[in-house]
């Protein structure tokens, strides 16, 4: 799966991206995919510093695009960039 | 008909009338429906008679034991000792340190005014590099000890945190375009001013650097902003310092951590014409005057009505509205008046 994230904000200010392809198992993909379909709770607008995170995945020719904040988002996508960074 | 879960509907002469025909479903709701009239009428009697509790900025940390969920495990609450987490210990002094600056200098009971509870969370997720409010409480990362390192024990970052919470009970500047511009500079000038007086320092001797103690060796830079010098305190700072070169483009809000290296510089060149308490004194009372949408022109038009006050009042030194003027007008901000 091909992927892109972008994280924009906190308190440095200082943009990250991550570009780049991670190969997941059937069941990693399933749990990541089924994360981003549920419904996100919506933005906590008060926050100041916070990351926002934006995603952007390629599988096959499927692309998702995705938005999140610090409270919103999911915990395998939290994971899943978590794996990114690591790397 | 009179169905049960109509009858919550039917306005009660209706009710009444069926229940004299005999409805013992309509008599249950007209009982049902008095009752809850009853309770909601004593629950709105309770709330008109009650006050505002004032409360005295107590702080608790919590420890969120690298999770990324906030409040997992009490840590340290006011008054009790130190324990044997450092990164809590500090959460609780530099917490305690800016509540007290604040209502010492300018007599604010903690962070809206009314005492309410400092509440921070350390330990937040894995090697995380961030510090936040998010409206009710402020949660530190511990850095990934290669760009950044524990961001809890910086006294500016701790400042700028704490100063989003007051920005959001003064002037709630909202969180976008020269307005977010505006609620980032607040949060850097005040912890400049809590830093420098944290570390007994002149602002000659001050650095007027932010998040220099929280940068770790693999970072390129000596910090994250500078005050003095907005776009050199390392490779990655785009900061402006004149209107010439402001940020245009939507990444960060529409510039919000970019865009405050201009009001930055203005503060430091005032800062440099009339010292720091005064312009201390000045700064937060144009926050306590700001509003949502203010931008930079207006910031100046009440900063320098505020200082005009302040003088009138020997507050400050006499020569301070011109010489917020001209810091400002020498980063591009004008009067439009003028």
């Amino acid at each position: 799966m091909k992927y892109e994230i972008n994280i924009e904000g906190g308190f440095t200010g200082i943009p990250k991206t991550y570009k780049g392809e991670q190969s997941l198992n059937n069941e990693e993909k399933t749990k990541l995919l089924l994360s981003l379909q549920k419904t996100f709770a919506d933005e906590n607008t008060k926050t100041r510093d916070g990351f926002n995170y934006k995603l952007k995945l390629t599988d096959h020719e499927i692309v998702y695009n995705f938005e999140f904040d610090e409270f919103n988002i999911p915990k395998e996508v939290r994971m899943f960039i978590e794996s990114i960074i690591k790397k | 008909m009179c169905h049960k879960f109509q009858c919550s509907i039917v306005p009660p002469y209706i009710l009444e009338q069926l229940a004299k025909q005999g409805s013992n479903s309509c008599k249950r709701t007209l009982i049902e429906t008095q009752r809850i009239a009853k309770s909601r009428n004593i629950a709105l009697n309770n709330l008109l008679q009650r006050t505002d509790e004032v409360g005295t900025g107590n702080r608790i940390v919590y420890d969120c034991l690298n999770e990324y969920r906030q409040k997992v495990k009490k840590a340290r609450s006011e008054g009790e000792d130190k324990v044997a987490d450092a990164t809590a210990n500090l959460a609780y002094d530099y917490s305690g340190y800016v509540r007290n600056y604040f209502k010492e200098t300018f007599q604010l009971n903690s962070l809206d005014g009314k005492g309410m509870p400092i509440i921070s969370n350390v330990h937040y997720g894995k090697a995380y590099n961030n510090a936040f409010w998010d409206g009710d409480e402020i949660t530190y990362g511990d850095g990934d000890d290669v760009q950044f390192s524990n961001f809890a024990a910086g006294i500016d970052v701790v400042a700028h945190e704490l100063t989003h919470g007051i920005t959001q009970f003064l002037g709630n500047l909202e969180y976008k375009g020269q307005p977010g511009a505006l609620n980032e500079h607040f949060s850097d000038v005040f912890a400049t001013i809590i830093k420098q007086k944290f570390l007994a320092q002149d602002i000659s001797e001050a650095n007027w650097l932010i998040g220099d103690t929280v940068v770790a060796e693999g970072f390129p830079g000596k910090a994250i902003r500078s005050m003095s010098a907005p776009g050199t305190a390392n490779e990655f700072d785009s900061q402006p310092d004149h209107m010439d070169n402001y940020y245009t483009g939507s990444s960060d809000n529409y510039g919000v951590h970019i865009n405050s290296g201009i009001p930055n510089r203005a503060f430091y060149l005032s800062c440099m014409a009339i010292g720091i308490d005064d312009c201390a004194l000045i700064w937060f009372q144009t926050l306590n005057q700001l509003w949502r949408t203010a931008d930079f022109r207006d910031m100046l038009e009440v900063i320098t009505k505020v200082a005009n006050e302040l003088m009138e009042e020997g507050k400050v030194c006499d020569t301070a509205d011109n010489a917020i003027l001209e810091s400002f007008s020498m980063v591009g901000i004008n009067n439009p008046a003028v």
